[in-house]
């Protein structure tokens, strides 16, 4: 349904030109949620916010059941408007602070429903959807607890009944307890009016619980996109890997700080990002190849695309004239118990 | 669990605000060696736990209780009386690691300061151990980083910097509060490794306060559940993962998203907030 | 004018509606309290304050009276200053939040005019304005008025500059909101708390100027003025000092209450503020 063409995106800062988002496909299909990782930094914001079509891509396209909205503007771009909303980070943030609960929640009806009374009932039973009582109705954002305020940004989001929402690190700004709640209506929310989501999340256990698909992104570029239980449990490209092991562990039995393997070094500044394969400078395997050529995402086993060029492809088995056979020995997915 | 003569004795510590209670009546003990972890939810008094053991507690907070380090009782003592009375240290690590640094110092003036806090260290020794500081954090080139302002390094970098300027006092001991939760997935598991490190190359006690139960997990050797400024569990981390006595405890465990697997539905997540969660042990009728 | 206070007591607000209420409730009831032409001859000449009960501030060289001058000078000091600061509020907020919301050409022009204006003495453009409109409580208006309004503009601006990238604003945009909506909706009320301080001092400067282009002789030769008053009584100063101190206290004072009410208005507007 919403479908991202070769999307890059530069923003333009006076220490240079950065590619935030370097050639980007994706695809999100009707009622999935696809979940999108990677270390703070690598463009996912940037993305959602292309998405938005609040920043304009430098080149790509972004299609809605076929149509380029990159370039609509005005008029033309009200009915796609609606059809992707979003829901950002900090709840406290992303509300105005004069606007009270149910002026918030009614704004996006605005163009749509000119009819004041008939906006009042959308926004009650709106209210009555993300479980917030009505007797919040006339609060201001700061009269609310962080997993309220976040109710009413998701309850502003689905007001215009959209196809897909773009959820930025919905609950990164939450506790635990609240993060919970708020997990438990987006996944309730999904089931009851059919919404595509595209999860934004650095909380690889949250995207674990979420998502349907994991795309993983390293530099403004997706490195890794397949089944979430193939990406997350059994990742094939080594940021991929480095990433999960990062995680922490569900249970002591499941992991130590003390004794595991990190990944070492941080993300390379993205004014200048290496030449190659941008993950080479911290990849346990990367090679000579790896400095000078970039890999493409190319298929992979089990109907995932890796961006490696140890990666071994679907035919491996049958063809292993592909791939340097001591190469691919290092290559096996790491398993690892949930 | 080790039986190690514990370092620091917490007995019966309460503190209030305005008349408010945000902590009530809180008994535990933090030994040498080991990673003990305050958990609980947003509010419920880990931060100004830590913040009176340390000697940080703001002014008006009216604090109560005993507090112990290796005998003597530092409670309601800033870090500078203590100095001056002979005690050993008990040094910070905030979660927000921009906050804590001075933008318009360089990272060596920062440690250099902090160093000759103790008023007995001279200028050159104090920049030569502000190096080995630099270099025990693992800053690599610590050399030219020693002149760089906060703003050049990354967030993990400044957590490493933060945590140097912790190490300057020679503490025994570190509160460390949400210091990874700043920090992005491969960044936090760098820095709580640097953390669990430290305390076994330095032999301090680490009090890790968190809400975050993965970091429990990983890094703790026992855990001190808190609600509502009271303890609700004292436990051996593998004895805590194992099944919480506590209603709220196991309620917290299956609030966890990531028990997911390949088959079978989406499992729901727990609800923690329900108030008959808070009532204590026995509360299992609901 | 930097003449900012940080007087920040929840009562700075109410002591500043307070004097500027009392002002205005002074300057409306001139005609009430000292009925006739305050320029007519009406008594001896130079009485001091509180020696006579039918002129309790006293008179001037030619025998006017001065509590009454005082009383219809606060008219025309109340009149410019708040007509000036409209003047400027308008040009300064228009121009400042669309050269911040939209940034780009606009922004730029906007910055250049700024630094023109500025650049040229105030003071000297004010009075060159005001002789080539002819003297009239109007041109000495739109004389200060448009030579105060680029701080505003400046201020506006970086407010605006501020909040066009909060999430709310991002929010709004996703929605398919026109422009105009988002700026008068979610940039300006959050924005203009500081703007609102600012205008305030504006109306206090432009009491100052008012009454420095009439001590020039450049203010409605129709009309008292405190300026004016100063003006006529600088020859008397060794004499009849009290001339000049009455309305120097007079000018002093609706600064300082123009001043609090900004400061006070600046607390308020602060949503979080207020609730605490
Ligand atoms: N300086 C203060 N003045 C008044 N109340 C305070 C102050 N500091 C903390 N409190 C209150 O004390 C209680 C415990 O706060 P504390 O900061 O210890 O929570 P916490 O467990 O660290 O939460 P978080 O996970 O959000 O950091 C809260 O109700 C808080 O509002
Ligand atoms: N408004 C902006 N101006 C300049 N650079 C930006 C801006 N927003 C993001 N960037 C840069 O683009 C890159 C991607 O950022 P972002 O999309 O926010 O990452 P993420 O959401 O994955 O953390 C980063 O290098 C960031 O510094
Ligand atoms: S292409 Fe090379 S450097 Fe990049 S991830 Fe694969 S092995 Fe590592
Ligand atoms: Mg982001
Ligand atoms: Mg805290």
């Amino acid at each position: 349904m919403l479908t991202i063409e070769k999307l890059r995106v530069t923003h333009r800062t006076r220490n240079g030109t950065v590619l935030a988002v370097d050639g980007v496909d994706l695809t999100l299909r009707r009622g999935e949620t696809l979940g999108l990782v990677g270390e703070s930094g690598c463009g996912k914001s940037t993305l959602a916010r292309a998405v938005m079509r609040l920043t304009p891509p430098a080149s790509g396209r972004i299609l809605l059941d076929g149509t380029d909205v990159t370039r609509l503007r005005g008029r033309a771009a009200a009915p796609f408007t609606a059809r992707v909303q979003m829901v950002f980070q900090d709840p406290a943030a992303s509300l105005d602070p004069r606007y009270t609960v149910a002026r918030a929640i009614a704004e996006p009806l605005l163009p749509t429903v000119r009819d004041a009374a008939e906006r009042a009932r959308r926004v009650a039973a709106l209210m009555d959807d993300v479980g917030l009582a009505r007797a919040l109705a006339d609060r201001l954002p700061h009269q609310l607890s962080g997993g309220q305020r976040q109710r009413v940004a998701i309850a502003r989001a689905i007001a215009p009944r959209p196809d897909v929402v773009v959820l930025d690190e919905p609950v990164s700004a939450l506790d635990v307890s609240l993060q919970a709640q708020v997990l438990n209506l987006l996944v309730d929310l999904q089931e009851r009016h059919g919404l595509a989501y595209l999860f934004i999340g650095h909380d690889i256990g949250v995207v674990r619980h979420m998502a349907d698909r994991v795309a993983v992104m390293y530099l403004g570029r997706i490195v890794e996109i397949g089944d979430w239980s193939d990406v997350v449990d059994e990742p094939a490209h080594p940021y991929t890997r480095a990433l999960m092991a990062a995680a922490p562990a569900a249970n002591p039995d499941a992991g130590r700080a003390a004794t595991r393997t990190v990944l070492a070094g941080e993300l390379p500044s993205p004014f200048a990002p290496p030449p190659g394969c941008a993950f080479h400078t911290r990849c346990p395997l990367a090679v000579e190849r790896c400095r000078r050529e970039a890999p493409a995402l190319r298929d992979a086993a089990d109907g995932r695309r890796v961006a490696c060029h140890l990666a071994p492809a679907p035919s491996a088995e049958t063809n292993p004239a592909q791939t340097n056979p001591t190469e691919a020995n290092n290559f096996r997915p790491l398993r690892r118990l949930p | 669990m080790k039986a190690n003569n514990p370092l620091i004795v917490v007995r019966d510590l309460s503190i209030a605000f305005a008349g408010a209670k945000a902590v009530d009546g809180l008994s535990f003990t933090v030994a040498a060696g080991e990673v003990t972890a305050l958990v609980g939810e947003s509010g419920s008094g880990k931060t100004v736990s830590g913040l009176s053991i340390a000697g940080l507690a703001p002014p008006e907070a009216r604090i109560t209780g005993r507090v112990t380090l290796a005998g003597a009782d530092i409670l309601g003592r800033t870090p500078r009386e203590r100095r001056l009375a002979g005690h050993p240290a008990v040094s910070m690590v905030f979660q927000d690691p921009q906050a804590a640094l001075n933008p318009v110092l360089t990272i060596g003036e920062q440690i250099v300061e902090a160093v000759r806090a103790d008023g007995r260290t001279g200028a050159r020794a104090a920049a030569a151990r502000a190096l080995e500081l630099l270099d025990l954090v693992r800053i690599p080139e610590p050399g030219r980083r020693f002149s760089e302002y906060p703003h050049r390094l990354s967030g993990g970098m400044r957590q490493r910097v933060v945590i140097a300027l912790a190490l300057a006092a020679s503490p025994v001991a570190l509160v460390a509060d949400e210091p990874t939760t700043a920090l992005d997935v491969t960044i936090q598991a760098q820095i709580l490794q640097l953390l669990i490190r430290l305390k076994d190359e330095l032999g301090m006690a680490l009090l890790l306060i968190t809400h975050d139960l993965g970091v429990v997990a990983e890094a703790a050797d026992r855990v001190l559940l808190m609600r509502d400024g009271r303890l609700l569990e004292d436990r051996g981390v593998r004895d805590f993962f194992d099944g919480p006595r506590h209603p709220y405890g196991r309620a917290l465990l299956a609030a966890r998203p990531g028990r997911r697997t390949r088959r079978g539905p989406r499992p729901r997540l727990a609800d923690t907030s329900a108030p008959c969660l808070i009532g204590g042990e026995g509360s299992g009728a609901c | 004018m930097s003449a900012r206070f940080s007087f920040s007591t929840p009562s700075t607000l109410r002591l500043g509606v307070l004097c500027v209420a009392l002002l205005a409730l002074l300057a409306a009831a001139a005609g009430l309290l000292r009925p006739g032409d305050p320029m007519a001859m009406v008594g001896p000449r130079g009485l001091w304050p509180l020696t006579d009960g039918a002129f309790p501030l006293g008179t001037d060289q030619l025998g006017r009276d001065v509590a009454a001058q005082l009383l219809f000078g606060a008219r025309v000091s109340l009149a410019v200053g708040v007509g000036a600061a409209a003047v400027a509020t308008l040009i300064g907020v228009g121009l400042g939040a669309v050269a911040g919301y939209f940034g780009g050409v606009a922004d730029h022009l906007l910055s250049r005019l700024c630094d023109y204006v500025q650049t040229l003495p105030s003071f000297l453009l004010s009075m060159v304005l005001v002789a080539v409109l002819a003297p009239s409580i109007g041109s000495v208006m739109l004389a200060i008025g448009l030579t105060s309004w680029p701080e505003i503009a400046r201020l506006t601006r970086a407010e605006v500059l501020r909040i066009r990238n909060a999430d709310w604003v991002l929010a709004a945009r996703t929605m398919g909101l026109g422009h105009g909506h988002i700026l008068l909706n979610h940039v300006l009320p959050n924005g203009i708390a500081p703007v609102v301080a600012m205008i305030a001092a504006v109306v206090a400067h432009a009491v100052l100027v008012e009454a420095a282009l009439a001590f020039l002789g450049l203010g409605d030769p129709n009309l008292v003025s405190w300026g004016a008053m100063i003006g006529n009584a600088r020859p008397l100063l060794r004499t009849l000092w009290y001339l000049m101190a009455l309305p120097g206290l007079a000018i002093f004072a609706t600064v300082m209450a123009f001043t609090l009410l900004g400061n006070g208005l600046s607390e308020r507007l602060d949503p979080r503020g207020a609730a605490r």
